[in-house]
């Protein structure tokens, strides 16, 4: 039987957020006593979570003149990348700075995010990300023990392996939405450096800068890695700095660097910050990363 | 037939392959996105930390649902001060009713909407689409039509009633069909 029209509206001012508190409430006891409305509620939340599922999935609309050379605007397109931002765990800000180069070559140098880790109620999610904009992995943070001191702040993340696992990252996605569209005979890279250290000895880790791009949005980057982990349709480019502290230097702090050129067709790039070369019969190891600092750099190349 | 434990990789691979049906099921029980989208995240760690309850892969969605829905009440009581949610009796009511549906159920209805999205006209498609993208889209839109809210909330929801009849009727034509 069908319910009746002042219901379905109702139904419709609460999933689109309009409704208020007396209708909530109002819906709620309906919903209570009425087998027939919750399923009829069931049904619009399923239509609602089905429209936003393919009104996520449609192409964001560039404004009009972007087809230009970039400018220093910055545009957030993806509101979920501002609300990242906004939870204020991470300190990123934008700063452009263009450098001139020789022979007509300009180079256009724009912060993407900087973290030291300094919010001592940091802990972050530890799964593959699923969004742009946040760090994710078994990653929380700490004040430096052992006589190290940070790199930048007073705070550093720790990083803490799962027992038994021969690697550890942090996760970061750049959705490159967010940024100017390019222009024709300009490429685009991103460097990425960051300072690790594993001030506790037992483990002899090697640190690892990977940068992978990919042709999928930063909500879909999690199955095309589990699903093609070769270079491939969605996996578009891949670079990976392998770094093997020297033996007497292993409680000191060391800089890693490692840019990606771009390819056509990117919309996100993944940065992945981690240990691997774990010995899994040996005790577990915390280890620290700090003063991360990620860029994209935007390379016009003159034609002649 | 024993099967060989469910491991971490397997478990990223689940948790991809249900995760839109995932979402669908809390936000029967959530009043908005962010609160879906927090929900599933504190759901998923849950569901890292307890892999080993889990037998069967067969079982991950039902699985899975019983710990969005032990996390989404928990988030309720947290949010207990709100009057825009629903009292936990009405949320255990609903998704005692959710579990009922499968991930078959959801596929025909994705495919039935799509049909009916391409129906609309492309405004109209841009107008729907528009207001659901984040919560209060309706007022963000208006403002910068220069619109009501209460006008194009009114367009708004004419057009997805008529998105709701199309379904309807698609859902009882594929019904009909197969007897």
């Amino acid at each position: 039987m069908d319910n009746s029209p002042e219901k379905e509206e109702l139904i419709d001012r609460y999933l689109t957020g309009m409704a208020d508190e007396a209708e909530v409430e109002q819906l709620d006891a309906w919903l209570k006593e009425d087998e027939q409305l919750r399923k009829t509620f069931l049904t619009a939340t399923r239509m609602d979570s089905h429209i936003r599922e393919r009104s996520l999935e449609q192409p964001v609309k560039k404004e009009a003149g972007s087809s230009g050379p970039p400018t220093l605007r910055f545009r957030w397109i993806n509101p979920g990348a501002a609300a990242g931002l906004l939870i204020g765990l991470f300190s990123a800000s934008v700063v452009w700075a263009t450098i001139p180069q020789a022979g007509g070559i300009t180079r256009t140098s724009e912060e993407v995010v900087t973290e030291s880790f300094e919010d001592p109620d940091l802990k972050l999610k530890p799964m593959l990300p699923n969004r742009a904009n946040q760090w994710f992995g078994p990653l929380v943070s700490v004040a430096p023990e052992g006589g190290v001191s940070a790199v930048q702040g007073s705070r550093v993340g720790q990083l803490s392996p799962n027992p038994g696992n021969r690697a550890e990252s942090v996760r970061y996605v750049v959705d490159l939405d967010d940024y100017p569209e390019l222009a024709p005979g300009h490429v685009q890279s991103l460097q990425v450096r960051v300072s690790f250290s594993d001030p506790f000895t037992g483990q002899k880790p090697k640190f690892r800068v990977a940068l992978t791009a990919f042709s999928e949005a930063p909500r879909d980057v999690r199955e095309a890695w589990i699903m093609e982990r070769e270079v491939g349709d969605r996996v578009l480019q891949q670079v990976v700095r392998n770094y093997l502290p020297p033996a007497d230097e292993m409680s000191d702090w060391h800089e890693v660097s490692a840019s990606l050129e771009i390819p056509e067709g990117s919309r996100s790039v993944v940065i992945s910050l981690g240990v691997f070369h774990l010995n899994p019969d040996k005790p577990v190891s915390n280890f620290y990363l700090d003063a991360i600092e990620v860029r994209l750099v935007d390379t016009f190349l003159p034609s002649s | 037939m024993s099967q060989d434990p469910i491991d971490q990789s397997d478990f990223m691979r689940l948790f991809v392959r249900h995760e839109r049906d995932l979402r669908v099921f809390a936000r029967g029980m959530l009043p908005n996105w962010p609160a879906v989208d927090d929900v599933l995240q504190e759901a998923s760690v849950v569901m890292w930390k307890k892999l080993h309850q889990l037998e069967k892969e067969e079982d991950f969605f039902t699985w899975a649902r019983v710990i969005v829905r032990y996390e989404a009440l928990r988030a309720r009581r947290n949010a207990a001060r709100d009057r825009l949610v629903f009292s936990e009796e009405t949320l255990e009511l609903l998704a005692d009713e959710a579990m009922s549906t499968t991930g078959d159920d959801l596929k025909q209805e994705r495919a039935v909407l799509n049909g009916c999205l391409m129906k609309m006209g492309d405004e109209q498609r841009e107008l729907v689409f528009a207001a659901s993208m984040r919560d209060g889209g309706v007022k963000e839109l208006a403002e910068a039509t220069n619109r009501t809210a209460n006008s194009l909330y009114k367009l708004i929801g004419r057009l997805r009633a008529s998105l709701r009849e199309c379904v309807k009727r698609e859902m009882k034509t594929r019904e009909q069909a197969h007897g």
